[in-house]
């Protein structure tokens, strides 16, 4: 079901005015239908039985960590191994025969929703949520971010649900903007990004006969291209979510205009972002420094930990070997970042690498040598291994 | 809100409806590859 479609925005429109009307149960009701419908659309009959077989695993699951905290780490191992079978990943092969392997389940959003229930499942093993099986079931399905995000949080989503938050203010220009958002959207995503997806970066672009300076220009462009589709995507839910009442989470602040790479990641996908802070780099962190010699030298731990993290968001993102280079050369980005400051607070101290970087002239170039660094990265994104070996013949 | 700070929003907007209806372009909506 596209966005720029006449049933996607009759879809949004009678599901907010029939939430505005209903009350408890009703109101419910009428957006696990509409959430129910949307998804239908992407998966089909199959898809659904198995979406709802995993988010109902996925309940039960929260209600045994919770049951017995203790045992967290078995839910979390389940789950995920439940995941990586089913989004087939490449390396499966190497310990799955071929006929036991299916691409059957890999069905579309499931990445995000895999994210969201074990944000569940841990959440609820800490006691930080209260579990309501129809409530969770609407989170899980919750139309505007199912396919892509962003990854809200169940506290945030029965938070607005209850009315305890607002998603914007009762008033005739919230509502308005909400609106406006959703143009601004649709342009960014039909408009733009279509139109710089003609010069952007392709998985079968001609790597051994085209220019490396037009390999490069290319991938520039497959960043700019991504953001402006993906922030584009993200502008038309959030707006769609503040007319229903349940506002998504913001997910993107102008990454461009990064100076660093730790930046970049606050400020590109964030929900994706403060998901693997809060539920892969600080339990790792904190692991790290409790243990022996990690506990001696924290730049180290940091450097595990965040690396660690990086291929985690980079298996997130996509089953091959491209993505886990991909996490692999983020990794590599933050750790040289981190020891570079960790270098330049002990040369220049404290108060020397504060006016450095307020510095206009160093600003401009710390932000151009990340822009040119992180979207060189997405060349792993767009590329098969084959095809990278075929850009470092060349290099 | 008053009427200057409407006219200007909705002129905006109208922008924007505008230049979804003479450029979008109506290609397959981009699904991130494996998502």
């Amino acid at each position: 079901l596209p966005l720029l479609s006449l049933q996607f925005i009759v879809l949004s429109l009678a599901t907010a005015l029939l939430m505005w009307s209903t009350r408890g149960r009703l109101r419910l009701l009428v957006f696990l239908a509409a959430s129910w419908y949307y998804a239908y659309t992407y998966l089909g009959l199959f898809g659904m039985a198995w979406t709802v077989a995993l988010c109902v695993v996925g309940f039960g699951s929260a209600v045994f960590a919770r049951r017995y905290p203790k045992r967290l780490w078995l839910a979390v191992t389940g789950l995920t191994l439940a995941f990586i079978y089913a989004r087939n990943y490449s390396f499966l092969r190497l310990v799955l025969p071929g006929d036991w392997r299916t691409t059957l389940l890999a069905t579309a959003g499931l990445s995000f929703l895999f994210f969201k229930i074990l944000h569940v499942v841990i959440d609820a093993a800490s006691g930080t949520l209260t579990l309501s099986f129809w409530r969770y079931l609407t989170y899980c399905f919750n139309f505007t971010t199912f396919l892509l995000g962003p990854i809200q949080r169940y506290q945030s989503f029965e938070g607005q649900w209850n009315g305890t938050t607002e998603a914007i203010p009762a008033t005739f220009e919230a509502h308005l903007d909400a609106v406006t958002r959703v143009l601004r959207g649709l342009v960014k995503k039909y408009v733009v990004a279509e139109y710089l997806a003609a010069y952007a970066l392709q998985p079968d672009a001609p790597v051994q006969t085209m220019s490396l300076i037009d390999l490069q220009l290319a991938t520039y462009v497959f960043y700019i291209f991504l953001y402006f589709d993906f922030s584009g995507y993200c502008d038309i839910v959030i707006g769609v979510g503040c007319l229903l009442g349940i506002r998504p989470p913001e997910n993107f602040n102008l990454p461009f205009l990064s100076p660093n790479p730790s930046q970049y990641w606050l400020r590109v996908h964030e929900s994706l972002t403060s998901w693997l802070t809060d539920y892969v780099f600080n339990p790792l962190y904190a692991a790290a420094l409790r243990s022996g010699w990690f506990g001696w030298h924290p730049l180290a731990a940091t450097a595990l930990a965040v690396t660690t993290t990086m291929l985690v968001a980079g298996l997130w993102h996509g089953t091959t070997l491209s993505f886990v280079l991909f996490g692999l050369v983020h990794g590599v980005y933050l750790v040289v970042f981190r020891s570079y400051e960790y270098a330049a607070r002990n040369f220049l101290g404290r108060q020397g690498l504060r006016e450095l970087r307020s510095s206009r002239a160093w600003l401009v170039a710390s932000t151009i040598v990340t822009f040119h660094f992180t979207a060189t990265a997405y060349i792993f994104f767009v590329l098969d291994f084959d095809k990278l070996l075929l850009v470092l013949d060349r290099l | 809100m008053n009427g200057a700070r409407l006219i200007v929003k909705l002129a905006w907007m109208w922008l924007l409806v505008l230049l979804l209806v003479t450029f979008a372009a109506r290609g397959v909506d981009f699904v991130y590859r494996g998502f």
